[in-house]
């Protein structure tokens, strides 16, 4: 046959017997890439022989003790992952819950991703079992007092890419949504199988959008007219007199504010969708329709407006408060550490104030007039912005 | 003192303020006029929201009633959300001046308000950056279809600079006039009383009342 084959023995006397042969039984009707094939089932007096497909490679959990996981890597996991568990709930005519998922039990072999220890896996029959099934940690808290759903899986699988991500060490607003999401205490609040798959798919295609850029600071403001825009130009041309690659960027093709400036004055030139002048390059948004040049690689300073679902995907955000009394000054909770909150415009009475009311440290954006301009005044505050991006 | 207590009329006088889009700073310039004319001309000032939403309702602490309309009060000015039957019954208050902050971006109704509310004096605030200059056509395009006569003194900007009120003059044949921005309208620095003071007698012509 030329491949190798493991044969499980399980003594008859053993606790575990039953949770054993119980496992070879469901396997032997699964047939599914993540899922190792059992190809038969013997048993004399004293023993149940399992004929089972060896798998090589190293559990996630052992995977995870020398080495950090990319981004993408964890992405294709979970995608897997999902899919196995679809494909449990799919299988039979009742959906079968797989309720042990961790780390130990998610083997990595090469692209592959298994999923092995099928023990407490169990057709959803609707009943509630009386012993708790599970490991602490990766168990849905809902399992101590109502049975076992699909969204139990779902919180099991988030937990474990959770433990894996934050071994990677990395920082990503939008997979922290999505696991934040998934492992919330309600299961009514937990997205179910396969809306946390689509999530992670969509998440794929985002990062498409900005292959190969660096790195993504989105400006994104508390109310209208704040001045996303202004502040948002004027970062993207501060960063360039450091010497870093900056690009503006506004996502929406119905604003196309690039647009606009190149109409409405005349100094702008435009090469390849990249409107420039001086120090500011803008990369324009030509939609779907236009096939783009493969954007060019260094920061991008996205304009995001009130687009708070956008501006989490950037690695840095940058929230603008209105220094208007009459307008919300309120700083929303952030899940992440990676937010620079400015006052526009802020004299310092009003700056401290606002960062006295909010309880957070806060920058006050001068009075400004020209967004292509680096004055002084603007370049001490964006300077630190700087800093705490690159720190 | 602007306002001579000889020459001072019993009309009172109504300023319009609009903007072209959001964040042009119309509620700050209204603002910074009518606690510039209360702190520093000791007149009885009416502030009238003409929004969708009221936008001061968060920093009002004393509600009060005049001449049968509710309102309130923000660092002593009193702030009402009126239609044009409250205007009326207003202006028997004994208010001074009326100051009006019309939302443009809530409905073209206001392009009658000049009419409407027999305002002395309008003020249209605009932003005039390359970026956001759609709006400012969208807005003048409106103007014309409603055949709304403006005066050419009646538009504004803050900040704006030289280019930008070239190009919207070589547009529109029409002056923009550069105001200074303000920080904080509830509390004036002296060099931000002068300018307002300025603009008062330069632009509004209101020594004159």
């Amino acid at each position: 046959m030329n491949c190798l084959r493991i044969i499980k023995c399980i003594p008859k006397e053993a606790v575990f017997y039953e949770y054993g042969e119980a496992e070879a039984k469901l396997l032997l009707r699964l047939k599914h890439p993540g899922i190792p094939t059992v190809y038969d089932l013997k048993e004399d007096q004293e023993y149940l022989y399992i004929v089972e497909e060896y798998i090589r490679g190293q559990s996630l959990a052992e995977y995870l003790l020398d080495h950090k996981i990319s981004k993408e890597q964890l992405r294709m996991i979970a995608i897997k992952l999902c899919d196995v568990l679809c494909y449990l709930r799919d299988c039979g005519p009742v959906p079968i819950l797989y309720r042990d998922m961790k780390p130990e039990h998610v083997i990595l072999e090469g692209d592959e991703v298994r999923l092995i220890d099928f023990g407490i896996a169990k057709g959803d029959d609707g009943q509630r079992e009386e012993m708790i099934c599970g490991t602490q940690g990766y168990m849905a808290p809902e399992l101590a007092y109502s049975k076992a759903t699909e969204k139990s899986d779902v919180y099991s699988l988030a937990k474990t890419l959770e433990y894996a991500w934050e071994k990677s060490g990395m920082n990503s607003r939008r997979i922290t949504r999505l696991i934040h999401q998934a492992t919330r205490e309600c299961p009514d609040e937990r997205p179910n199988l396969d809306a946390f798959c689509e999530s992670w798919k969509q998440l794929s295609e985002k990062q498409k959008v900005y292959g190969g850029i660096s790195k993504v600071i989105a400006v994104v403001g508390s109310d209208r007219g704040v001045g996303c825009t202004h502040i948002a130009i004027s970062l993207a041309v501060f960063l360039r007199t450091e010497g870093i690659e900056t690009y503006y960027h506004n996502p929406y093709e119905e604003e196309d504010v690039l647009e606009n400036m190149k109409r409405n004055a005349h100094v702008f030139r435009e090469k390849d969708s990249i409107i420039y002048h001086n120090k500011f390059y803008g990369l324009r948004t030509l939609g779907e329709t236009v096939e783009q040049r493969k954007p060019p690689e260094g920061v991008y300073v996205q304009d995001c407006g009130l687009d708070w679902e956008r501006a989490e995907d950037a690695d840095w955000i940058v929230f603008v408060l209105g220094s208007s009394p009459w307008k919300d000054q309120r700083v929303p909770e952030w899940n992440s550490n990676h937010v620079s909150i400015l006052c526009n415009p802020a004299s310092r009475g009003t700056g401290l104030k606002l960062a006295r009311a909010n309880g957070c440290r806060l920058y006050g954006f001068p009075l400004d007039d020209d967004p292509f301009l680096v004055t002084t005044a603007k370049k001490k505050v964006l300077e630190r912005i700087r800093k705490e991006v690159w720190k | 003192m602007i306002f001579g207590r000889k020459v001072r009329s019993k009309k009172t006088y109504v300023i319009m303020l609009c903007g072209m889009s959001a964040g042009c700073g119309v509620t700050n310039l209204a603002l910074s006029l009518a606690s510039y004319l209360i702190s520093c001309e000791k007149r009885r000032v009416c502030f009238m929201e003409y929004r969708e939403h009221a936008a001061l309702v968060s920093l009002g602490k004393e509600g009060i009633v005049k001449c049968g309309v509710p309102g309130f009060t923000v660092h002593g000015i009193d702030v009402f959300q009126v239609s044009y039957q409250d205007m009326e019954d207003l202006k028997k208050g004994k208010y001074d001046v009326i100051i009006i902050d019309a939302d443009s971006t809530w409905d073209p109704f206001w392009l009658h308000t000049q009419t409407l509310f027999q305002a002395d004096q309008i003020m249209i605030l605009g932003e005039y950056r390359p970026w956001k200059y759609r709006e400012v056509q969208t807005f003048m395009k409106q103007l014309m279809n409603h055949d709304i006569a403006i005066e050419s003194g009646d538009f504004y900007g803050i900040n704006v600079n030289h280019a930008e009120r070239q190009h919207f003059r070589a547009e529109f044949h029409r002056n923009v006039k550069k105001l200074p921005a303000i920080v904080d309208p509830f509390h004036l620095t002296k060099q931000e009383q002068k300018w307002i003071g300025d603009l008062l007698i330069k632009y509004l012509k209101i020594s004159s009342v």
